[in-house]
């Protein structure tokens, strides 16, 4: 999953950032309103961390431009405006929760998998795919009762493809969906990481779990519950 | 703009400066009025009189260059030169009365005499004949005239008496010496009716009081439109203010006359400063909550951070956020500037479903477009803002808001179906005075913070059990 984190205090920005990554997040920080609402135009993340104090621009000013440029990703405030204004005045701006500093790091994370739950229409941490058992909150993996264990960088790209499940995703998209922007990648590292997942949860090919659609990209199949 | 018509006496009989001015215009009308009629009706009363006492004096004299006297006796013509004092019952007589035989010898001086009163009547003119005199004739001093009134045939007369006394002249045969002598005191009177005098007066009174009636409906009508146009511009200057206390403008406009004008810019500026140094207030303090709020985030952040400095932290945190809060509200501000609910009661049902995406949040009853809240926005919000978080929190799968605003007091009324507010909760939240940053963690920070809030505005706070929902239902009271 791939963050965007708009936090102009560069030792919280560093603090949450490290918490993103140990949460399996792939981030793309930047420390003021301009340079986030460009980061925002150019590149398609997964959700966004807005700080509501921004220098330059405004975080309710950045949040309104992304949502009149179309980008619907789910949108989290950090305020240390904690008055119900503030907080209004944001989710009436298109931010879908808030966070009031200090916070947990954990409550960030466990709000940022909610919301990215939400976006993708899934209500429960659970995600649930025929025998295939996904819990974005522990992430622990099983696939007919039994347990699998990825790498960081395999699990990101599992995630992301079961919150889209039967869509087809581009290498591309997957790369960015994966790694931040800085990460200048061979796209034939996705063919990799998809070997090794096919290999992880289905060994035996017999749910034929990952498609590969020639040109286009990949997709997890919806399986039927046995 | 039209100009509504109001009763003065609505309100408060004299707390009004229209009432006061119509009870200044009355008393002009009811009182000044009347009172100018009344000496207008005197002074012609007056100037009547005098008019009739100089006539009287001119049949007094006229009489007396016919009154003679030939040897001690009393000669009268038998026809008075004015027709009057021949014909019965004209109205006009002539009288001669002696009122006393003193002075016949001459010895006496009768000049010194105090007029005294005498009914010997040594003449009367035609006029008189048949007539009947009800009290006795004045005696006035010789040489003094005096008017007064008496009743003949029972209706009452203006007489005026005049006592003279005549030399009279003995000449001897020789002719040479001349022995003086005199006539005894007589008064003679000239006695006139009132019915001419009355019946004048009578006409007099009736056009004087009837032009006063016009005159007086005619200032009561000018009055009127000098009111209305003079307090046309006050009434206009009340509903702007009012305007502007409901929200519905944020200034007042600079088109009233020269006096009020001066007024509104001084409102205007009054206001300006007040919504600016508000503003500059919150702003300050919204920069000190991110520069105290942001170090805490970064030390809570921390990966090594003991569970004891997460304590603290968090303590700091409540402590710092109450403290803002209590400092920014404006619910102790002297005048507060309405604010429309329904904008604000909109944006808060359409931006907390965000945050619970599994809670219905809708209105059971919307507030009208004209319901105002007289106070800050962002307090309102604020005290709205948690009290549905609160509910959207306790409930399993609904809450309503209701705002209902009645002619004395705006009802704000948020329930849920959730378990009902603990009663350890509710009078924590209850009791007055007790500090809200010291709650346990969790309890109730929001609803201590609407109590403040709401406290500050003078308002009641009341929980009770949801009647429709089952589950906690508060109600807030703000009068108007």
């Amino acid at each position: 999953m791939r963050l965007l984190l708009i936090e102009d205090d560069l030792a919280l920005q560093a603090n949450l950032k490290q918490h993103l990554l140990d949460a399996n997040y792939t981030i793309d920080a930047a420390s003021d309103g301009e340079e986030g609402l460009f980061q925002g135009y150019e590149y398609t993340y997964d959700a966004a961390i807005v700080d509501l104090g921004l220098p330059k621009l405004d975080g309710i000013e950045v949040i309104s431009r992304l949502r009149a440029q179309g980008k619907d990703f789910p949108i989290l405030i950090l305020t240390a405006r904690d008055d119900w204004q503030d907080k209004v005045e944001g989710l009436d701006a298109g931010a879908d929760d808030y966070l009031t500093k200090p916070f947990h790091p954990q409550e960030l994370v466990a709000r940022l998998n909610a919301l990215i739950r939400r976006s993708a229409g899934k209500a429960s941490p659970i995600i649930e795919n025929g025998p295939l058992l996904l819990n974005t909150s522990t992430h622990d993996i099983s696939i007919a009762g039994r347990a699998v264990k990825l790498s960081g960088s395999e699990y990101k790209l599992f995630e992301y493809m079961m919150l889209h499940i039967d869509e087809v995703k581009s290498k591309s998209v997957l790369i960015e969906h994966i790694y931040d922007q800085d990460f200048d990648l061979d796209s034939n590292v996705i063919e990799v990481f998809i070997r090794r997942l096919r290999k992880k949860l289905d060994p035996q090919g017999q749910y034929g779990l990952i498609e590969t659609l020639r040109g286009q990209g990949y997709k997890i199949k919806r399986l039927e519950s046995e | 703009m039209t100009h509504k018509w109001r009763l003065p006496f609505s309100s408060h009989p004299f707390n009004s400066l229209r009432a006061r001015l119509i009870i200044s215009a009355l008393v002009i009308v009811l009182i000044v009025l009347p009172t100018i009629g009344l000496a207008l009706n005197k002074a012609f009363a007056e100037q009547v009189k005098a008019n009739l006492q100089a006539q009287l004096n001119a049949y007094f004299y006229a009489v007396l260059a016919v009154t003679e006297f030939d040897g001690g006796e009393l000669f009268m013509p038998e026809v008075l030169l004015e027709n009057q004092f021949n014909v019965i019952n004209s109205g006009l007589y002539a009288l001669i009365s002696e009122s006393s035989l003193l002075g016949k010898d001459g010895g006496s001086d009768a000049s010194t005499q105090a007029p005294r009163e005498g009914t010997n009547i040594l003449w009367f003119s035609n006029s008189f004949l048949g007539a009947e005199l009800d009290a006795s004739l004045p005696a006035p001093a010789l040489g003094s005239g005096q008017f007064s009134q008496v009743t003949i045939n029972g209706s009452p007369h203006f007489i005026y008496s005049y006592s003279v006394r005549f030399d009279l002249r003995d000449e001897k045969d020789n002719g040479s010496a001349t022995a003086v002598k005199r006539s005894p005191i007589i008064t003679l009177h000239i006695i006139k009716d009132m019915q001419g005098i009355s019946e004048q007066q009578e006409a007099f009174n009736r056009q004087l009081w009837l032009w006063l009636f016009v005159l007086m409906g005619v200032l009561v009508v000018i009055q009127l439109f000098w009111l209305a146009w003079t307090l046309r511009p006050l009434a206009r200057f009340t509903k702007e203010l009012s305007a502007v206390e409901k929200g519905q403008a944020e200034q007042l406009p600079q088109s009233f006359p020269d006096e009020l004008n001066a007024v509104a810019k001084q409102l205007n500026a009054l206001l300006t400063s007040e919504q600016g140094q508000r503003v500059r207030y919150r702003n300050a303090l919204s920069d000190l909550a991110h520069s105290l709020k942001t170090p805490l985030a970064v030390v809570q952040s921390q990966h090594d951070l003991s569970e004891s400095s997460a304590e603290q932290i968090r303590l700091i945190n409540r402590i710092i956020s109450h403290q803002l809060k209590r400092a920014q509200s404006a619910g102790n501000t002297a005048w507060h500037v309405g604010v429309p609910l329904a904008p604000i009661t909109d944006k808060l049902l359409r931006t907390l479903p965000k945050i619970y995406p599994k809670i219905n949040i809708s209105y059971a009853q919307k507030p009208l477009p004209t319901s105002i809240f007289k106070g800050d926005e962002i307090d309102l919000t604020e005290i709205l803002g948690n009290l549905l978080d609160n509910a959207s929190k306790a409930a399993k799968s609904q809450v309503l808001l209701s705002v209902v605003d009645h002619q004395n007091a705006l009802h704000i009324e948020v329930e849920d179906d959730g378990n009902g507010v603990p009663d350890a909760v509710k009078s924590v939240i209850l009791e007055r005075g007790k500090r809200a940053d010291s709650y346990d963690k969790g309890h109730g920070i929001g609803l201590a913070i609407v109590r403040d809030l709401v406290q500050s505005y003078q308002g009641d706070i009341a929980i009770s059990q949801s009647d429709t929902l089952g589950g906690a239902k508060f109600l807030l009271i703000f009068n108007k």
